[in-house]
């Protein structure tokens, strides 16, 4: 694997994108393919998967994780975020589910109506829009249930059917993007290490770190600068992106000009970058002429249990996310008192995280209620092996007043202001985790559960912070992601979901990147861009 | 390897406070309840607000003991210490030495062997060592 191309910075290399994970990793390896000229700036290092992933979470946590302050406020715990500040962004530490989105819930208005003090909207895509591109991007990434066979469930998902089966619920193998068996893509299967959210060290599960990037490496038309951190993006006085001023390791600061700028950043830092982004057009941040750069964040209402059976389980070995309980996401969910769906996937934890994060139920008022600790922690811990874990993940509504700012005067390393970060829970929020948590308990209940414990983790899934949408004064990107006031910047990443489904949005994330890398390339065909 | 920071006096409390907050009986994990308290005491060479919340704390909790039982923390038994630490266990030394003593403790690998969690070298996995069968 060769792929160190060298671009001048001066000279406008055809794309800068920001930011390698789901959505960037997809978009710089569409494009190379196709012999477009691209400088990918990751703020983060470049990790071997086989001499530097490690089957230890606190190890790994410091090593992937991007750990620069994120101030939060509202109804979020400390720290309110997990993602990943690497080579592959928050795909390496990914528990690998590929679940599309609902046709309904790109609908969302339109289904759900109305609720008031929600900015719910209907996608300006439809599902049927998606499909195709839903369709490569599970022919990429492997996914199992659609391309390759599906996983042979483990112990963890064992224990949790059989409470499934008694209620006469479905629970079934989730759609991973994992080599179940066999070598796919020229690389390896899984062998069940259990260690997904540390970095998968044989790269069975798919990453832009493992895929993306070394096949764009292989065109000849990428290079890859590492531990450059974008500070702003410029424009020119007609408003067009000219190239993206960065920070090297050292502290330097370098500009690269470009013809075309993907920002992929996470819904966090993509929104920062653009509100740090002003100039005498864009005085409020870059693109942000309808004022909605950063606002609408959404992560998905979540929660865990974990329940002592009175049986050993060994949850720990194996995939994490390998089963799946998709009833509770239908269009037609009956009488509920919240509207948007939810979902259940299998879930584990290493015994220094389940110390951390579990709690036995009285302890959980709000996230950051107080730790566990001496002898019902003890309990907890010498049952390791008897536990079985579960976790929801459901549509959080779009609130305007959730959002992304800039700190008035804390500031990186860099220079560049800290985000902060607003968020309040909807009252359909508190309905639908009241009612997800309860199935969880009629689940332990029917599977023999002996105790439950709960756990509330940072968020991971970020959305929202540049809606997409046709109208520019309701939305940041049109349909394709484009800025409509910028038209050579692209968002690529969870920013532009309008709503935030129920559904795992990383396979939506990479549906959408593909799809407007296929737009990019036609728009600099036609001279468009 | 001998407390840094902490004088002997104050490191027995510590070394007892970390014992109430994971109380195993395990004879193999008495020592490690000791070394996860000189872990911590190695935190507070450099981290000198996290020296500065301990010692207070510390010695706040042992004024406690002896005001209330007129015994130090150490000597308490366990219902008595747990008791005691309930009193404080909003505040933001307990909250914190809860957190650093887990983080430590249950990243070590005895302990793992002691709550029967195997611990596998890096290329291994449980494929072939059971991971899709219930034994129940």
């Amino acid at each position: 694997m060769t792929g160190s191309r060298t671009f001048p910075t001066c000279e406008p290399v055809d794309v800068v994108v920001i930011g390698t994970g789901a959505g960037g990793g997809n978009a710089i390896r569409e494009l190379c393919r196709n012999g477009v000229s691209v400088v990918a700036l990751e703020a983060g290092g470049r990790l071997d998967p086989e001499r530097d992933f490690e089957n230890d979470e606190w190890t790994m946590f410091n090593r992937l994780t991007w750990s620069d302050p994120i101030l939060a406020s509202g109804d979020l715990q400390a720290p309110p975020v997990w993602s990943c500040k690497t080579v592959g962004g928050s795909t390496v530490h990914w528990t690998g589910a590929a679940l599309r989105a609902q046709p309904h819930e790109l609908r969302a208005r339109s289904h759900y109506g109305a609720l008031e003090g929600a900015a719910t909207v209907d996608w300006p895509i439809s599902f049927d829009d998606v499909l195709p591109w839903y369709e490569k991007a599970e022919r990429l990434l492997g996914v199992t249930g659609r391309v390759q066979d599906l996983q042979t469930p483990n112990a963890n998902y064992l224990a949790i059917k059989r409470g499934v089966d008694a209620l006469g619920w479905t629970m079934r193998p989730n759609h991973l993007a994992l080599n179940p068996v066999g070598v796919f893509d020229g690389r390896p299967a899984c062998t069940q290490r259990g260690h997904c959210m540390q970095g998968c060290s044989n790269k069975a599960m798919w990453s832009s770190l493992n895929e993306a990037i070394p096949k764009a490496e292989k065109t000849g038309w990428l290079e890859l600068r590492t531990m450059c951190q974008a500070l702003t993006i410029n424009v020119d006085s007609t408003g067009r992106a000219t190239g993206v001023t960065y920070a090297r390791s050292d502290g330097t600061l370098e500009e690269q000009k470009a013809k075309v700028v993907v920002l992929a950043g996470n819904a966090i830092q993509s929104s920062r970058l653009l509100l740090n982004s002003t100039s005498p057009m864009f005085p409020d941040g870059l693109a942000n002429g309808s004022g909605l750069v950063g606002h609408h964040y959404m992560h998905h209402v979540t929660g865990s249990s974990f329940a002592l059976m009175p049986f050993p389980v060994h949850g720990y070995k194996g995939v994490i996310a390998t089963g799946l309980i998709d009833q509770f996401s239908g269009p037609d969910p009956g009488e509920r008192d919240f509207v948007g769906g939810f979902n259940f996937a299998t879930d584990f934890l290493g015994p220094g995280a389940m110390s951390i994060f579990a709690k036995p139920r009285s302890l959980i008022a709000r996230p950051d209620s107080a730790q566990s600790w001496g002898a019902p922690l003890v309990e907890m811990m010498d049952t390791y092996t008897c536990l079985a874990g579960i976790h929801f993940f459901g549509e959080d509504v779009a609130q305007v007043d959730n959002r992304v700012s800039l700190h008035p005067t804390l500031r990186d390393a860099h220079g560049m202001p800290l985000p902060m970060l607003a968020y309040a829970d909807h009252p359909n929020n508190a309905a639908m985790y009241r009612y997800a948590s309860d199935r969880a308990t009629e689940i332990w209940r029917a599977a023999g559960a002996i105790r439950i414990y709960d756990a509330h983790f940072p968020d991971t899934h970020l959305l929202g912070t540049c809606r997409m949408g046709d109208d520019p004064e309701a939305s940041v990107v049109n349909r394709y992601g484009q800025a409509h006031e910028v038209k050579n910047l692209f968002l690529a990443d969870g920013s532009v979901f309008p709503t935030s489904t129920a559904e795992n949005p990383t396979l939506t994330i990479i549906a959408l990147a593909l799809r407007q890398a296929d737009y990019v390339l036609q728009q600099m065909a036609t001279g468009d861009l | 390897m001998a407390f840094q920071v902490l004088a002997p006096d104050e490191a027995e409390i510590l070394v007892a406070l970390v014992s109430a907050i994971v109380p195993h009986r395990q004879e193999a994990l008495q020592a490690t309840k000791v070394d996860t308290a000189l872990a911590l005491d190695t935190k507070m060479v450099a981290d000198l607000g996290l020296r500065a919340l301990c010692r207070e704390g510390l010695r706040s909790l042992e004024l406690r003991a002896q005001q209330e039982h007129h015994f130090r923390f150490a000597a308490l038994g366990a219902d008595e210490q747990a008791a005691l630490l309930a009193t404080i266990e909003p505040g933001a030394f307990f909250q914190t030495l809860v957190h650093l003593t887990k983080y430590d403790f249950y990243n070590r690998h005895i302990v793992w062997e002691a709550i029967g969690y195997p611990d596998l070298g890096n290329e291994s996995g449980y494929l072939r060592l059971g991971f899709d069968r219930l034994d129940a």
